[in-house]
């Protein structure tokens, strides 16, 4: 039994009696927001028009006639249309006024929760409930400046048909197998060793600040000068390097697996310092008695790295593969700046979000088709990335009900 | 009660705030190219000058090229955010053109200058018969001979005329001099496109892709010859205007650079001073003598957005900016680019005066390789179909053909195929 909090001069009914400025603050906030969407992208263009005296038929109302007017009613529409954001202001506030005069509704432990997970539920709704559904629909439609034209499956048979959406799938994906195969292990060593007692402090601490540092750079300023490192010029400085073995230059953005290894390189640099810090995390909740234990069993270096670290950082390795499976998938700006831009040699560098990119902005009236894009990389995403967690078994098949 | 109401006045204070506006006549534009924006404000300045009762101040926004154009189509598409002007790349034009009703229709504010301009030059910027972009330049296709290689080779660039004699100059200068003659273009096809032109055929005609044919194979073939005889290598960076291909021609010594006549403005920009008296312009080679010399190459076609508050003005402003006789003037002094109004090449005076910085950087006057060919310049034309073939070649059939050495017939037919399933 939960006691309840008695607020002063309260009375559940109270708000029924200030009721109707609920009621006014509907009315004007589906006013504000029927004029918003009425108007949609012609919006622009009808305050110019308002705002220059120029004619407004063809918004709302009917061409009028040589000296005919609008009447009093069409005239209050039209100007609250213009200043469409007065009404949604105004409900606002009357909102705020019937909540000031009913303080004890905020009390109530019916409602305060509601109004405590409301901003997030808000922001969850408007961005991301919203653009998701938008773009389900929008992967069924032809988009184009004229209106839009429902297609059905169009959109999906185009994309399988189409050679260059398989090329962007095999790039992300190669590129995704390769990141992961890196970057998973690799930082895990590294963090391992700064971790260690014998590492003296003074180094360990500089190789984690050396470690991070590229993670607080730009991904388009490292990518430039990325792509001026892999230059073909001579002078660049890997064909410098290759020239120290007395091998020639070459040029390495125009081979399919010289331009992945740019990208790769790009993708480990900036990224292992990130998943150092992830897994020195880890290892700091590793309580001691850990190792101790060890100490008295016997256990050298390997065998506590093998049977207590490893075991102890899955969770943190199934996190660090989770994200990595997702960034290699949705990779696009490490290719966008290495190539300089969106077209690469025989599209090498062409990912499955650079093709999304390709038709959702870089041609006309194919927003439709890159929805159908954008949805078949979620889907995909989602796939590998659920059957990852039940392979390293973070989803419990036929368990569920489990405490 | 009194809180409420002092919330209330500030609330409505805040809104009369946000409500009020200020008048002003100022336009703004974009461009992807850093030397338009110099230009507008300069000729914002004369304007300003000439129009006491209507003062304009613009405001140039300097984007990427991907990203302006891309920024550009979505603000159409929305109808929200566009700049009272755009510049458009030729290419991209037809992508922007596909919002032709949210663009105002230029041909009542060309047609009193029209007598004077290349008409090829607005063609290709309109749409069933109305002018929707403003022209800037020629861009003719010329060459760019290095006359001290040339020298030591004992070739008087004067008498390459057709595309054996270049190449007879190239095995020349390579046993001269160890030069390369020249450059294959691998992500983009200024070249290809001029001797397309000069078979008289498009990669295109009528929405249908015409890449596997005869003339394309005539033209892979020429240059895949160039690249056996190790008279010219694929550039880097792709083709000379990029970082690495200007970086390129900086520091190496190629004998001949086919470029259009605007890139001359790289060479006494970012190529600078290395190369400064060594270079001089003539007409381009030919198949067969009798052959158009040139065809006219890139250029942007300034757009209006219909729906800007200053629309009339912007119209009016970027007529006089671009195509008057004194915006023709100016944009060959500023940029050196070879202006749409042909009668501006004839004025001795302007074109050669030594105090110009192209004249001074090249040998002689660019302005001599340009008059013989005043008749020759063949347009190129460019439709929504244009950035699938564009981006397709540029991005797969040059590497194929030139770097991986694929059969000529083999490739085509891929290109056709790949080409056409991209359109739908």
């Amino acid at each position: 039994m939960q006691a309840k909090i008695q607020v002063p001069g309260s009375d559940r009914n109270k708000w029924k009696k200030t009721a109707y400025l609920l009621v006014i603050a509907a009315v004007l906030l589906a006013l504000g927001l029927a004029a918003m969407f009425t108007l949609g992208t012609a919006s622009t263009r009808f305050d110019t028009a308002y705002d220059n005296g120029t004619d407004l038929s063809g918004y709302y109302f009917q061409k009028l006639e040589e000296g005919q007017s609008y009447t009093l009613l069409q005239k209050a529409w039209l100007g609250i249309a213009r200043h469409r954001i007065m009404p949604i202001l105004a409900s606002i506030l009357v909102f705020v006024v019937f909540v000031a005069l009913n303080r004890e509704l905020l009390y109530s432990q019916k409602i305060a929760p509601y109004v405590f997970v409301l901003p997030f539920l808000l922001t969850f709704a408007i961005f991301f409930v919203y653009p998701l559904a938008s773009t389900i629909m929008m992967s069924f439609q032809e988009i184009t400046g004229a209106g839009t034209k429902w297609i059905g499956l169009k959109n999906y048979q185009n994309m399988f048909g189409n050679k260059n959406f398989w090329i962007a799938v095999k790039n992300s994906m190669r590129y995704m197998i390769i990141t992961c195969a890196i970057l998973i292990p690799m930082p895990l060593v590294l963090a391992y060793l700064l971790n260690s007692k014998k590492t003296p402090e003074k180094v360990s601490n500089f190789f984690k600040t050396v470690s991070y540092m590229p993670v607080l750079c730009s991904v388009v300023v490292a990518g430039i000068i990325f792509r001026m490192m892999f230059s073909e010029l001579n002078g660049s400085m890997m064909n410098s390097i290759r020239g120290v073995f007395g091998l020639k230059p070459i040029a390495w953005l125009k081979g399919e697996w010289t331009s992945m290894f740019a990208m790769v390189l790009l993708c480990m640099w900036r990224w292992t310092g990130m998943n150092i810090l992830y897994y020195m995390a880890g290892l700091k909740s590793i309580p001691n008695e850990l190792y101790e234990a060890a100490d008295i069993d016997g256990a050298d270096e390997f065998k506590k790295f093998w049977h207590v670290i490893l075991p102890l950082l899955k969770p943190t390795a199934i996190y660090v593969l989770t994200i990595s499976i997702y960034a290699g998938l949705a990779m696009f700006t490490e290719s966008y700046m290495v190539f300089g831009n969106n077209n690469s040699p025989k599209n090498y560098g062409l990912t499955i979000v650079g093709y999304l990119y390709r038709y959702g902005f870089e041609k006309v009236d194919k927003f439709g088709f890159a929805s159908a894009v954008g949805l078949v990389l979620l889907v995909g995403a989602m796939i590998i990335t659920i059957v990852q967690l039940i392979v390293t078994g973070t989803i419990k098949l036929g368990k569920k009900k489990e405490a | 009660m009194k809180k409420i109401v002092a919330l209330l006045l500030a609330l409505c204070m805040m809104i009369s705030l946000t409500a009020a506006s200020a008048e002003t006549t100022k336009l703004t534009a974009w461009t992807f190219i850093a030397q338009h924006q110099e230009y507008y404000e300069g000729m914002a300045e004369k304007w300003n000058a000439l129009h006491p009762d209507e003062q304009i101040e613009i405001e140039v926004t300097t984007l990427g090229y991907d990203d302006m154009h891309n920024k550009m189509k979505v603000a159409l598409q929305s109808d929200q955010g566009a700049p009272d002007a755009c510049d458009v790349e030729l290419g991209q034009f037809p992508n922007i053109l596909a919002f032709s009703d949210k663009l105002v229709e230029l041909s009542p504010y060309i047609e009193p200058l029209k007598d004077d301009i290349v008409d090829a030059r607005l063609e290709i910027y309109s749409k069933d018969g109305g002018y929707y972009g403003m022209p800037l330049h020629v861009g003719a296709m010329v060459a760019y001979y290095r006359v001290d290689l040339l020298e030591k080779a004992g070739v008087d660039y004067t008498t390459i005329k057709t595309w054996d004699d270049w190449y007879e100059a190239g095995l020349k200068v390579k046993e001269a001099t160890g030069a390369w003659m020249g450059t294959v273009e691998t992500s983009t096809q200024w070249v290809a496109t001029l001797m397309l032109g000069q078979q008289g055929t498009d990669w295109q005609a009528d929405g249908e892709v015409l890449v596997n044919t005869e003339a394309v194979a005539k033209v892979i073939d020429t240059q895949k010859k160039w690249l056996e005889a190790g008279i010219a290598e694929t550039c880097p960076g792709g083709q000379p205007d990029t970082e690495e291909g200007k970086a390129y021609i900086a520091n190496n010594d190629i004998a001949s650079v086919i470029m259009p006549f605007w890139f001359m403005s790289r060479f006494t920009g970012e190529i600078g001073e290395a190369r400064a008296n060594q270079y001089v312009l003539a007409p381009c080679p030919v198949f067969e003598e009798g052959q158009i010399r040139s065809v006219g190459a890139g250029g942007t076609g300034t757009v209006i957005y219909a729906n800007g508050a200053n629309a009339d003005l912007a119209a009016r402003f970027f007529t006089y900016a671009k195509i008057s006789d004194e915006g023709n003037r100016y944009v060959w002094e500023v940029l050196g680019f070879d202006p749409v109004n042909k009668a501006v090449w004839e004025d001795e005076a302007l074109m050669k005066n030594e105090e110009n910085a192209f004249n001074k950087y090249f040998i002689g006057y660019p302005v001599d390789a340009l008059l013989p060919i005043k008749d020759e310049i063949g347009a190129m034309v460019s439709n929504s179909i244009s950035p699938t073939i564009n981006s397709y070649l540029g991005s797969t059939l040059w590497n194929e053909v030139y770097v991986d050495g694929v059969d000529t017939a083999e490739a085509l037919e891929a290109a056709q195929d790949a080409i056409e399933s991209d359109l739908f």
